[in-house]
């Protein structure tokens, strides 16, 4: 276990499976739903029989009742790719008030988040995969279901950091275009770049048939910007500090980020993205329970 | 403007801490590690424009309230006349101060004179706002400079009280110049304080040219004319004349003509019970007065047949001008006018014997004698009232004598012998004849029509001098004779010299057909001669009619006062002061100048006339106004601040938000 990932949360969640949205295509039997008909016991449709079709999925009572051949197909279950994009940006260390305490920038509320979601995914074998999104793509970890695995992902997000630029619209293209099969791609992220890139990115991620989920990590001050004294804003990216009286630009800045999450909103719901808004005040536990239960099938 | 308290506006430059504070406060930030920058610079962008004007605002009402209140802590001064104008305190602030009888002309209800208010506003004035200023005083009875120490003072001065003078601006403001020459006064401020009256300011008269060069000579001279042209709302004066007494055989009766002006609304017929006081004894004589005058000719009243010499007076109830409402008079047998003409010139001497023997009014004795060159030696030097010269100027005894007679109160009356010599008398002499051409007309041009031998009449007619025409004149050179009329091209005609209690006139023509057309237009020769007469009579015999005027050569300080008015009276403003007086067997009575009772005052376009190419300012003002020439205005500035404070409040009110929206809260697509 990682410090990252509490027991008592794990032990909580343990009941709520992590299901996907859409079906997904694995190489294992699991507990999710698949594109392609298989053996599950959940029945699907009638075909007719064709030649060469096993005759142990002949429904023969059908052909006791009709006289005709009908071959008897099933749901197929498969596992589930778990593909985590983790922004490891400058701006994910801002913490509450502007902190940088260790622990509480949003940074660490994103290993969190992606640390109880990768061990729940590989406690009900699905596959895992990690990608780090900073000014290049610098970290992949391809999905896989070993446990030796997990232990690899969770390494990594122990020793994640975050710096520089967000490189998040272009990783995410090129995630894309990497995860092959069809996955649950879930983003951590605050998202502070143009909406408009952002709108192209999870289009792309729709059209490879993703299924998309976005936790976006906030602080309350960062929407309120309650401040009665000229600051200097260092930006944590490493755009030339300024000089601001707040009192002078509070009511610009509030529309400002009104805006911006309104577009956010309409862009999620647009893409079919499962769009979670965080408060990093909130307690990850209590975010992630309502992420699973609102996917529960 | 000018502040009572100027050192403080040394901390004008507070008016940067507003700034000062702001760079501050920006150089007292707290650094902030940030993320959502782009949200900054999004609200930065927008903010440019009204954010920004907002906020200078509100740092310039901040300026604005440190500026107000300091400005009322310096206790600033509305239109502060001496230092607005010229943006530093003058030099010297010389008051010109007409204490003209018309000067004491009463507001409607406060009963405040002209002179008293415009002495009040100039002392606050002076007081509150040039205080390192030296003062210097021309009052218009003595026309002599005053320094004055402090601006306060003026109210208790002797110097500035009511008299019942005329004044001589145009004189006063000579001896303005003068002083300003003498003294070197630098950068100077003018108060000329004055009722505007015609007569005072004689705007016709030959000097006004002369002040205006010698002024626009002078740099850093201006002009303030605190003015009280307004006329009183109801106002009569009382003025009486030709006061002689007349016996038969039962009853002796006094005889004078009594004449009323009255300003105002004349169309409204007014009853006017008139006081008459006669050596103490008081009756009432009611008139009904319709018009601006009223004059009653030969009104009698009976007296002891045993008196042959008293006083009295006539009095009117009060009004707005209470300096004109008594007119004093004295009477006793009158004193033969008698002309002595010194004369070889036949001719001249017999038109001035025709033109002086004949008496101006009824009970008045005239006789003329001619005396040729040769008999000098009798010459009756008491019995004379006026003395016409017209033999070559004399030296030596008979220069002196002559200069006594005039020096006693008579008048000597030069006219140019046909060989003039070149002796002086009166620091004047002869020069030489000119003959006029043929082809040019040499009618007199401009004379006083306020006083003197040529001066209107009492109804304020004017003579007709300009059509006396000189065929020839002889020149003079003179030093400090006073030009009563003058030809074209500044030759005078008659020229006044004061000379103790007397006059000396000297008139560069003469009267025969062959030099001048006098005879043709015999009135203005009449009424010349017989007014120089009269001056000269009045010196003589026991009741004396004077003008008030501040004569040193006037034995004031023995006469003992006859009424109780008159015994109320400082010695030595006995001769500026209307009275009633007596000195041995002579009697005197002191009266304004009826001059005075003329309301007619110098139009605007006039006075811009007279002063043009002067620095000047008008200040309209009236009688007992309480409007203040300088006022503290320091609730301006305080209330500027508070506006200022307010707007600043206004201006840093936040704008309406809405609650913060927990994001936790917000809905998840």
């Amino acid at each position: 276990m990682r410090d990252f990932i509490e027991p008592g949360v794990i032990a909580r969640l343990a009941g709520l499976a992590l299901d996907a949205r859409t079906p997904m295509v694995g190489s294992v039997s699991g507990r999710h739903r698949s594109p392609t008909r298989g053996s599950s016991l959940e029945f699907s449709e009638y075909r007719k029989y064709v030649p060469g079709d096993d005759l142990r999925r002949l429904d023969w009572r059908a052909w006791g009742r009709s006289d005709k051949y009908f071959i008897k197909e099933y749901e197929a279950d498969t596992n589930l790719r778990l593909c985590l994009i983790v922004d490891v940006s400058g701006s994910m260390n801002f913490g509450p008030g502007g902190s940088k305490e260790s622990g509480k920038t949003k940074l660490d509320y994103a290993r969190k988040l992606a640390g109880t979601l990768a061990y729940l995914a590989a406690a009900q074998g699905d596959a895992v995969g990690l990608y780090f999104a900073g000014q290049e793509f610098n970290r992949e970890i391809p999905p896989k279901r070993s446990g030796a695995h997990l232990k690899h992902v969770l390494d990594e997000l122990g020793n994640m950091k975050a710096e520089g630029e967000t490189g998040l619209p272009e990783i995410l293209h090129q995630a894309a275009e990497r995860i092959r099969q069809r996955a649950l791609v879930v983003i951590i992220s605050d998202l502070f770049m143009d909406t408009e890139k952002l709108k192209s990115c999870f289009q792309h991620l729709r059209y490879r048939k993703h299924d998309v989920a976005v936790f976006h990590l906030l602080e309350q001050n960062e929407i309120d910007f309650q401040f009665d004294r000229p600051m200097r804003f260092q930006d944590l990216e490493g755009v030339p500090p300024m000089l601001i009286d707040p009192t002078t630009i509070a009511k610009q800045y509030r529309e400002a980020v009104q805006l911006y999450l309104e577009e956010i909103k309409l862009m999620m719901r647009d893409s079919a993205v499962d769009y979670r808004r965080v408060a990093i005040e909130q307690h990850y536990a209590e975010v992630l329970a309502n992420f699973l239960l609102a996917r529960k099938k | 403007m000018s502040f009572l308290q100027p050192f403080i506006l040394m901390a004008l430059p507070l008016i940067a801490l507003p700034v000062l504070i702001h760079l501050i406060n920006q150089n007292r930030h707290k650094t902030i590690q940030w993320a959502a920058t782009m949200f900054l610079m999004q609200a930065k962008r927008m903010s440019r424009g009204m954010a920004r004007l907002r906020y200078l605002l509100i740092l310039l009402m901040r300026m604005l309230a440190i500026a107000g209140l300091l400005f009322a802590l310096s206790r600033p001064m509305s239109s502060g006349w001496l230092g607005l104008t010229a943006g530093s305190q003058p030099e010297t602030t010389i008051i010109v101060l007409d204490r003209s009888a018309s000067m004491s002309q009463q507001g409607s209800s406060t009963g405040i004179s002209k002179r008293e208010t415009a002495l009040r506003k100039l002392s606050s004035l002076i007081s509150n706002t040039a205080q390192n200023t030296q003062l210097v005083l021309f009052d218009s009875a003595s026309q002599e400079p005053l320094v004055i120490n402090s601006a306060a003072d003026l109210l208790d001065l002797p110097e500035t009280e009511a008299t019942a003078t005329t004044a001589d601006i145009p004189g006063l403001l000579e001896k303005v110049v003068e002083y300003m020459s003498s003294n070197q006064t630098g950068r100077t401020d003018i108060w000329v304080c004055s009722d505007l009256r015609q007569t005072d300011w004689n705007p016709t008269g030959g000097r006004w040219e002369a002040i205006r060069e010698q002024v626009a000579n002078r740099e850093g001279v201006r002009f303030y004319l605190l003015t009280y042209p307004d006329v009183a709302g109801e106002n009569v004066a009382v003025s009486i004349s030709g006061v002689h007494r007349r016996e038969n055989a039962n009853a002796a009766e006094l005889v004078f003509d009594i004449k009323l002006n009255r300003a105002g609304r004349p169309e409204t017929p007014l009853q006017i019970p008139l006081n008459i006081v006669i050596n103490g004894a008081r009756s009432t004589l009611n008139l009904e007065m319709t018009g601006s005058e009223l004059i009653r000719n030969g009104h009698t009243i009976a007296i002891d047949q045993k008196l042959k010499q008293g006083w009295g007076k006539v009095e009117l109830p009060k009004d707005s001008n209470l300096a004109d409402n008594t007119f004093n008079f004295v009477y006793a047998e009158p004193a033969l006018r008698k002309t002595v003409i010194i004369s070889d010139d036949h001719e001249t001497a017999e038109l001035i014997r025709l033109a002086t023997s004949i008496p101006a009014e009824r009970g008045l004795r005239s006789e003329s004698e001619i005396i040729p060159s040769a008999s000098l030696a009798t010459i009756p030097w008491d019995e004379a009232a006026m003395i016409v010269w017209q033999i070559p100027i004399p030296t030596g005894a008979t220069a002196r004598l002559l200069e006594e007679f005039v020096a006693s109160g008579r008048t000597v009356f030069f006219l140019p012998p046909e060989t003039p010599n070149t002796n002086q008398i009166f620091q004047t002499s002869w020069k030489q004849w000119i003959q006029t051409a043929a082809n040019e007309s040499n009618r007199v041009s401009r004379w006083r029509t306020d006083a003197g031998l040529l001066g209107n009449t009492l109804s304020g007619s004017p003579l007709p001098v300009g059509e006396i025409e000189a065929r020839r004149y002889c020149e003079f050179e003179t030093e400090g004779a006073t030009s009563l009329a003058q030809f074209p091209k500044n030759v005078p005609m008659l020229a006044r010299i004061i000379f103790g209690q007397g006059a000396a006139y000297f008139c560069t023509t003469l009267p025969k057909e062959a030099d001048s057309n006098f005879t043709s237009n015999g009135i203005v020769l009449y009424v010349m001669l017989q007014r120089a007469l009269a001056r000269g009579a009045a010196s003589l015999g026991a009741a004396r009619q004077l003008e008030c005027r501040l004569d040193h050569d006037l034995d004031a300080g023995n006469w003992k006062p006859l009424d109780k008015q008159s015994s109320e009276i400082l010695v030595s403003s006995r001769t500026i002061q209307p009275g009633l007086y007596q000195a041995g067997e002579t009697l005197f009575a002191l009266n304004r100048p009826v001059s005075e009772d003329r309301i007619a005052t110098v139009e605007a376009t006039e006075l811009e006339k007279l002063l043009s190419g002067l620095d000047y300012t008008i200040i309209d003002d009236a009688a007992g106004s309480s409007k203040q020439l300088a006022s503290e205005v320091w609730r301006i500035f305080l209330i500027l601040m508070i506006a200022a404070l307010l707007l600043e409040a206004v201006l840093c009110i936040p704008e309406k938000q809405s609650p913060p929206k927990e994001i936790g809260s917000l809905e998840s697509s």
